[in-house]
């Protein structure tokens, strides 16, 4: 085994129960220096980075990056959100950068969802952020134009702003030139702000043009391994925890004994959680290990488990067939339709409960000893009240990132205790 | 003892006899993350790395029984296959989550480099254990035998 334990720094008993209160599936404990937070990625090469906005960075070195208020799981965001600012700050697709805003409401609350949440589903991402990252792109050009005009002792009216440049008359600059002055002007306010006419978009509701190249702005990183996930992120001193969890659905822990899960090497501490028995070690293996150890040493009560069959319950669910359903809309005369002539096709579905079918991709998370979240679900901002509340002190911070979720949603089923997502 | 990944000797703090798995020795003491962890019961070859160009399922290869022998991982991934497989996944904006995709792709490079003209029939025999929750199936198909062409071309 690489680590001993002398690498592992000293994770007070105190925090690791704090952290296995919180129910979760498999997750992991890092303990890490403090600073040792993920670094801007323009961090001490000469870049700056600056802020116009909540969701608009420009760098001097003349990248734009959009912060996703929305996860990036497959399902394309971190390609269409920055899409909808470049539109309206009349970028070059190549400079645009993404990254994954921190949990923070109101401002990156999902809209659909009434703003207090912050969260990724339903299909909302680009709904509810199509005229708030209409109007970011836009304030952001503004500032750019504004800072232009400055410079220059020109009116904002004789500039233009075209692939990336910014230029009047024999004047032009690049976003990156222009961030710094940009970063001081007042923002506007972004509902005055006048936005492009549809029939002018350059990018919105284009095909790629180039063959050779990805039409998704993830795609590079995704083939070569250099994609991180929130399971990628494992600082020297990570702990991992897994949870042996009941068998049967609503199965709660009556007793168990830990005896030869803790003679497991690397296991350092088996506890009782709400969910199961967590059993925290020095790395997955040894908590593998751990876990299948404490499995046949735990008595369930039963009390409240679903004790039937999959069979059982499927016979449970035909029998609801014939029974009249409760009416949520009526349109025409569905009996008679059915009942007469034409052809009926009839076919049966059925699918197995199982752990994981919902599309939730993330399961990991992680917490530093300083408390920081390094989760990344759909619902942001899910867990960092309950975290709080356990560790009596306000929630932690979870900090923006360059991570994906980890898709555990793969393959865990039935049986598998790690891949109850809570997505 | 030593093992050679992706062209390199690397000293690894793993005993003979020891049944950690390799994919934890890449993932937690290497930071090769890109090789992922789906199931852990050779179900679904999200962890699948090239041993000696064979698709191997890392999360139950002891790293102890690899000596002597060549690893590559996704990060590693320099041969002529490989490299057409990452161009044909690019062109076919394969990639959704991105979780199986390094298996896929490894998987796809060994395929290749046996059959250099693999059919729809021959990926789908010879891939078929590599999920993808996502169900890129499709273009993976397409793209394997894109990446065909593109060997051949170059
Ligand atoms: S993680 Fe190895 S086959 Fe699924
Ligand atoms: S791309 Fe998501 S599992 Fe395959």
């Amino acid at each position: 085994m690489a680590e001993t334990s002398s690498t592992l720094g000293s994770p007070t008993r105190r925090l690791v129960l704090q952290v296995i209160g919180l129910g979760s599936a498999g997750f992991a404990i890092g303990c890490v220096p403090e600073g040792a937070t993920p670094a801007d990625d323009a961090a001490g090469n000469g870049v700056s980075t600056l802020a116009l906005g909540p969701f608009v960075k420009i760098s001097t070195d003349d990248k734009v990056t959009v912060l996703l208020k929305h996860i990036e799981f497959g399902q394309g965001v971190s390609t269409g959100l920055p899409t909808i600012v470049a539109e309206e700050l009349d970028a070059r697709w190549d400079q645009m950068k993404f990254e994954h805003a921190p949990a923070e409401v109101p401002t990156y609350g999902n809209l659909a969802f009434g703003g207090a949440v912050q969260g990724t589903g339903g299909s909302t991402a680009i709904a509810n952020s199509w005229e708030q990252l209409r109007r970011a792109g836009a304030a952001a050009r503004y500032m750019l134009v504004q800072a232009a005009a400055e410079r220059w002792g020109v009116d904002a009216a004789e500039i233009t702003v075209a692939d990336g440049v910014v230029s009047a008359g024999e004047d032009s600059a690049t976003f990156g030139e222009l961030a710094e002055g940009a970063v001081a002007i007042a923002p506007p306010d972004a509902a005055s702000l006048t936005l492009k006419d549809p029939s002018t978009f350059k990018l919105i509701g284009q095909e790629k043009s180039a063959t050779g190249v990805s039409a998704r702005a993830d795609t590079a990183a995704k083939i070569n391994g250099s994609a991180k996930y929130a399971m990628d992120y494992h600082p020297p001193g990570t702990l991992v925890a897994l949870i042996a969890r009941s068998p049967k659905f609503g199965g709660k822990v009556a007793s168990f004994n830990a005896e030869a899960s803790r003679a497991i090497p690397g296991v350092m501490l088996v506890r009782q959680v709400p969910s199961g028995v967590a059993v925290i070690a020095r790395d997955f293996w040894a908590a593998k290990k751990g876990r299948d150890a404490i499995l046949p040493q735990i008595q369930w009560n039963n009390d409240n488990a679903e004790m039937r069959s999959s069979d059982a319950i499927f016979e449970d669910y035909r029998e609801t067939f014939d029974v009249a359903g409760h009416e949520a809309r009526l349109e025409g005369d569905g009996a008679t339709a059915i009942g007469g002539p034409g052809r009926i096709i009839s076919a049966d579905f059925e699918f197995p409960y199982r752990s994981c079918a919902d599309g939730a991709a993330e399961l990991r998370r992680r917490v530093h000893a300083r408390r920081i979240l390094q989760d990344h679900l759909r619902f942001a901002d899910a867990d960092r009240r309950p975290a709080g509340r356990r560790a009596g002190s306000g929630p932690p911070s979870r900090p923006g990132h360059d991570r994906y979720p980890s898709c555990r949603r793969i393959l865990r089923q039935e049986g598998d205790a790690q891949c109850r997502s809570r997505g | 003892m030593n093992l050679t990944i992706n062209g390199e000797a690397v000293e690894v703090n793993v005993a003979p006899g020891d049944d950690r798995p390799l994919l934890w020795v890449l993932r937690e003491d290497l930071a090769l993350t890109g090789t992922k962890f789906g199931c852990g019961v050779s179900a679904c070859g999200a962890c699948t790395v090239l041993v000696d160009g064979q698709p191997t399922r890392s999360c139950v290869t002891p790293a102890a029984t690899l000596e002597g022998r060549s690893v590559t991982t996704i990060e590693g991934l320099d041969t002529p296959q490989g490299k057409a497989v990452q161009q044909a996944w690019t062109e076919l904006d394969v990639v959704q989550c991105g979780w199986c995709q390094s298996g896929q792709i490894l998987a796809a490079t060994a395929l290749l480099t046996q059959n250099a003209s693999p059919t729809e029939d021959d990926v789908n025999t010879s891939m078929s254990a590599n999920i993808c929750r996502c169900a890129t199936y499709d273009r993976i198909r397409n793209a394997v035998v894109r990446a065909s062409q593109l060997v051949g071309t170059e």
